[in-house]
């Protein structure tokens, strides 16, 4: 039987619950709450036994955890930078490529670990009920635990960092600018963890430009134009997914008072935004491998985009309330329009490399 | 002191003027046959808290009044012919007057409250009318929609009806100016637990489960409505069998969609299990309340803690 625990943010134990720290054989869940200004100042756990959580194998703990599913963030780029440079026929150094993937994956990894240790410190997974992992929330392990596989990753991506930079110097101006817009929007997070715009352009800058600019560094290859509108245009990409998802929760969010660019739209004005982003990235591709790819895989590409396009720009144009299961059917339609989108690239990239 | 529905209608003579006899003949049809709960509950409130005769008459009858507003404008919405057995008001004088008497309640509840003086009270009751609006608005958007999930429902249901529950055992507090933050804290949550456990058995009724008061079978269902414990069983169902379980037109059939009475039944022990969490969980913050009062206000606590009995069962506490 598990027994309820309120405390507020200026009790002593109040950080030990939260982190899960306070004991060894039990685990302190926060209670979800409707009453969304309390989320962040008292939270009532309930205190279960380890050994009665239900937790799943160990695989899926550990792919939940770690959230696999979201490594196709920054996979895909490093994909794409990759055979790009490949096809090219680009002098790569095959030592700072294996190790630049492995340190991206690793700061990837750690950032997102962080994330949601952030979240739950702060209330954000009390009141987004599908928000992070759910691994903390579901009791598989503790908030300390997360935070300190985060700063393990962290390091081991440093330790990737290093050779790096010592081999090839010029990396460390993306580097150091990704750190510092990175630290600006966890800095911004932990002082107004409900304004959220700084942190959609900070995303664009990091999974885009700055991404693909320094994989390509990183691989002794002197960055170009190329690399710059493919980060752009994959940063587009990504923040076409997070708008979605903010779209989503557009009611429980706006409760909050979380401030992104879809609440500080509203809803009808979101749903423009959304059509709208799409179209701009579909020409904005077209574009793209109309000066640096194929332009018969360009034209090919925009088709099919453009035939799929539909579904999701009638749902969105046909959803009715910020409530209902339709916000799923949108989120699903357009992710699915995020999904045949790598598909595409991915296999026009091998398309090239077997040419 | 006992006091009726219908004698909570008044608190100035002002309320209602007599130039007005068909606004009067509407909230009298209005008002008589209503159980009052809410204004039971503040009485209860009232007495323990020693709120003097006119506080506990004012917010009894703002209670009511908002709520009987909100059924005014929600029998229009819904088209629903009746209202506690009788021709609902937007049928029986037209809608524009059933629209207009509701606007007319809301706002002799800010002249009076103004009136009061408390401007804390006046702003909390604002607040908790435009949720309840925000709520009607939202719950309206999701008929038709027979794949929303029991979480959106929530969210819509604390808005609509959580909130007067919430008002009623915050308000007296307000009005004798005590505002502890902790306190409200508490107060709301226990607000939110006795609104979504009052709504889901409100919906079970709908699948004839402790339906004492006969109320229509299926008739959210048929009304193109997935209540709290519809959207319950339809989870994890597919689009097919969604598509067949709300087309049921009698328990029977809905029974056979679902896979059997049977599967209905351990459905609804699940659900009653996960609101069994629901009132632990406002068991916990009852006992949190008591470290909030003051001395020879303890008696509060025993008054609230049967109300999801009450509420949710919908037995008298043993």
């Amino acid at each position: 039987m598990s027994q309820l625990i309120t405390l507020s943010k200026s009790s002593p134990e109040f950080e030990s619950y939260l982190l899960g720290t306070f004991s060894q054989d039990k685990r302190a869940l926060p209670v979800q709450t409707l009453n969304v200004n309390s989320a962040s100042e008292t939270v009532t756990f309930r205190i279960v036994p380890i050994t009665s959580l239900q937790r799943p194998e160990f695989f899926t703990v550990f792919l939940q955890t770690f959230k696999v599913k979201s490594f196709l963030l920054i996979l895909v780029p490093l994909f794409l930078v990759l055979t790009i440079n490949l096809a090219d026929s680009a002098p790569l150094d095959p030592q700072t490529t294996v190790l630049a993937t492995i340190g991206v994956l690793l700061a990837f990894v750690s950032v997102n670990l962080r994330n949601d240790y952030m979240d739950h410190m702060k209330g954000v997974d009390r009141v987004l009920e599908k928000s992070g992992s759910r691994a903390i929330q579901n009791g598989w392990v503790t908030a300390a635990q997360v935070k300190f596989y985060s700063s393990v990753l962290l390091a081991l991506a440093i330790l990737c960092a290093i050779p790096i930079i010592i081999a090839l110097p010029d990396v460390i101006w993306v580097l150091g600018a990704s750190v510092a817009v990175g630290l600006w929007a966890q800095f911004k997070k932990q002082n107004s963890f409900k304004y959220r715009i700084g942190g959609e352009l900070a995303l664009f800058l990091m999974f885009g430009p700055f991404l693909t600019v320094g994989y390509q560094q990183a691989m002794g290859i002197l960055w170009d134009a190329e690399s710059v509108a493919l980060g752009c245009l994959w940063g587009w990409l990504v923040l076409f997914v997070v708008h979605l998802k903010n779209f989503a929760n557009i009611l429980p969010s706006a409760q909050a008072g979380f401030t992104n660019t879809i609440n500080w739209l509203g809803f009808d004005k979101a749903r423009r935004l959304l059509a709208f982003w799409w179209v701009i990235f579909v020409l904005f591709n077209l574009v793209y491998h109309g000066a640096y790819a194929g332009k018969y895989w360009g034209f090919y590409a925009s088709v099919v985009l453009i035939f799929l396009s539909f579904s999701f720009i009638a749902r969105l144009k046909n959803i009715s309330s910020p409530a209902g299961s339709e916000l799923q059917g949108v989120y699903r339609s357009g992710f699915k329009l995020f999904l045949t989108t790598i598909g595409l690239w991915v296999f026009e990239c091998l398309w090239y490399l077997l040419q | 002191m006992q006091r009726s529905v219908i004698d909570l209608k008044v608190y100035d003579p002002q309320d209602f003027p007599a130039y007005l006899p068909k606004l009067n003949k509407l909230y009298d049809d209005l008002f008589a046959g209503g159980k009052g709960f809410r204004a039971k509950l503040i009485r209860m409130m009232g007495a323990n808290l020693n709120l003097t005769a006119k506080e506990e008459l004012l917010l009894g009858q703002t209670i009511e009044f908002i709520h009987n507003a909100s059924l005014l404008h929600d029998d229009l919405i819904d088209r629903s012919h009746l209202r506690r057995g009788k021709t609902a008001a937007w049928l029986k004088y037209t809608p524009e007057y059933a629209v207009l008497a509701g606007d007319y309640l809301l706002a002799r509840v800010m002249v009076n409250l103004s009136g009061h003086g408390n401007i804390k009270l006046v702003q909390y009751t604002a607040e908790v009318i435009s949720d309840l609006l925000e709520g009607e608005w939202l719950q309206d958007s999701v008929v038709g929609d027979f794949f929303v999930t029991l979480e959106q429902l929530d969210r819509i249901h604390n808005l609509k009806t959580a909130s007067l529950f919430k008002w009623c055992i915050r308000a007296p507090f307000i009005a004798q100016e005590r505002y502890e933050e902790e306190l409200h804290r508490t107060l709301e949550e226990m607000g939110t637990l006795l609104g979504q456990l009052f709504q889901r058995s409100d919906d079970l009724l709908d699948y004839n489960i402790r339906n004492d008061e006969g109320k229509a079978i299926l008739g959210d269902l048929k009304s193109g409505y997935l209540n709290s414990f519809g959207a319950f069983i339809c989870q994890g169902k597919t689009r097919q069998e969604i598509d067949s379980i709300v087309k049921s037109k009698t328990l029977e059939e809905y029974y056979f969609a679902i896979g059997g009475k049977a599967h209905f039944d351990q459905k609804l022990a699940a659900f009653d299990e996960m609101n069994k969490s629901l009132i632990q969980m406002y068991d916990h913050h009852l006992a949190r309340l008591q470290t909030f009062l003051k001395p020879g206000e303890e008696k509060l606590i025993d008054q609230l803690r049967p109300l999801t009995e009450i509420l949710y069962w919908r037995r008298k506490p043993s």
